[in-house]
């Protein structure tokens, strides 16, 4: 073992690796090493972030579902109630033209009724007078008989 | 070595410990130079080719770096990184920004110079043999001249950062006032000295001496076949033993190799934190 001048040859060369390391080995690597660390990071952060937003997402969807719901339920009530008001009217609507209906017909049916009594009480006051006639074998004068006449027709 | 004539483990050991030397003054290979002005050749070969491994291993990723999905080869170099930048922000609570490449560039050199130790002993040897090359150390790590000229230079950068990071009154008062306060001025001036200068030789032979020691098991242990003959029952007994012992010690190597690796790198980034801290 005797130190020559290797030893100088030798700190040459380590001296100049430093440099050249420190130069253009280390700064790209590690550059990049730490960029892609910081990427990494930010890409956490980001999951993290849209994570929360999904759950925030979630959670306004879940709540216009309900406000939704409620609102059809509202809706479907409505009709519901509309339809039975609807119905009912119709109910009262149709019994209000029956019983009119049915009142005009028995409006109509005692006028026929009256006329026709009218009609027969005439014609029973006829035959009464041409009956009498032909009983006393003479011309009963209607105008001197009204008053007896009338109250035989009211008396029929 | 095998081709020798008569190899007996001394010479190997020898041939296996010798260096592949360059005299800077004649500009001749030499062997087992004396002296300043003598070039390791294969230690720096291997250091810079381990260092081309480096440059090439984290460029790759470098150069196309992205902040995308990594591929595989991305999050292995990315995983590396991210480690050693871990390792850094641990122990070291400053802003200067050359202590986490520095670390990286450490770690994993020095790695890849200690993983040379587990390559068979005598693979690169006899193929450099092949092309004319007398004596090969592999492992720059194990050579001394490139474990201390490492920690020399991260005790002088460190020394130089500490004046940055505390200004000269900051380190003159660490000098001069610690820890005895300042009446005992020289003694504390001189163990700081002492401590100051623990630093790199503690560093470098740590490093240095585990490698070598190895190293040296491993060329022990290949020892064990160096005259093989097929049909001695003893020759047979000793590849047993070596293929046992060298498979139990490059296990334990491996540990051995990552942990000064990774000793290496914190330790450098533990003087840097000191070299900034004020006390």
């Amino acid at each position: 073992m005797s130190i020559n001048a290797t030893l100088i040859a030798q700190i040459i060369v380590f001296g100049i690796l430093i440099w050249f390391t420190m130069k253009f080995l280390w700064p790209p690597i590690s550059g990049a090493m730490d960029e892609r660390a910081k990427r990494i990071a930010e890409g956490l952060s980001a999951a993290e972030r849209a994570q929360a937003e999904l759950k925030d997402a979630d959670a306004r969807v879940a709540e216009e579902i309900k406000k939704a719901r409620a609102q059809a339920a509202e809706i479907v009530d409505k009709a519901h109630a509309q339809a039975n008001q609807i119905v009912d009217k119709a109910k009262t609507d149709a019994l209000l033209e029956a019983a009119r209906v049915k009142a005009s017909a028995q409006a109509d049916i005692d006028g026929m009724v009256g006329k026709a009594r009218e009609t027969l009480r005439g014609q029973v006051a006829a035959l009464a007078v041409q009956g009498a006639s032909k009983i006393v074998q003479r011309e009963i004068d209607p105008a001197a008989h009204k008053a007896l006449l009338d109250q035989l027709v009211t008396e029929i | 070595m095998a081709t020798e004539a008569a190899p007996d483990a001394g010479h190997y050991i020898l041939h296996h410990l010798t260096y592949l030397q360059l005299d800077l003054q004649s500009g001749k290979i030499v062997e087992n130079a004396q002296g300043f002005w003598v070039l390791n050749l294969d230690s720096v070969f291997f250091s810079l080719l381990l260092a081309a491994l480096f440059i090439w291993m984290f460029g790759s990723v470098a150069r196309r770096a992205n902040a995308g999905v990594p591929g595989k080869w991305q999050n292995f170099v990315e995983m590396c990184v991210g480690f050693v930048d871990s390792q850094v922000k641990d122990a070291y609570h400053h802003g200067a920004k050359f202590v986490a490449p520095m670390a990286l560039l450490i770690g994993f050199w020095v790695f890849f110079m200690n993983f040379m130790d587990l390559l068979p002993i005598d693979l690169l040897p006899k193929i450099g043999g092949g092309l004319g090359v007398d004596h090969l150390r592999v492992v720059p790590s194990a050579d001394p001249n490139v474990a201390l000229g490492m920690s020399i230079t991260v005790f002088a950068i460190a020394f130089g950062y500490s004046f940055v990071a505390k200004g000269f009154k900051g380190v003159g008062a660490e000098f001069l006032f610690h820890p005895f306060g300042k009446w005992m001025m020289p003694v504390n001036f001189l163990l700081k000295c002492v401590e100051e200068l623990a630093k790199p030789v503690s560093l470098g032979l740590r490093l240095f001496g585990n490698m070598y020691a190895g190293e040296i098991i491993f060329i022990l242990l290949a020892c064990f076949t160096l005259n093989y003959v097929p049909t001695s029952l003893g020759s047979n007994l000793g590849l047993l033993a070596q293929i046992l012992l060298a498979t139990g010690w490059t296990i334990f190597h491996v540990l051995i190799i990552s942990l000064q690796a990774y000793i290496f790198m914190v330790l450098t980034v533990v003087y840097m934190a000191m070299a900034a801290d004020h006390h």
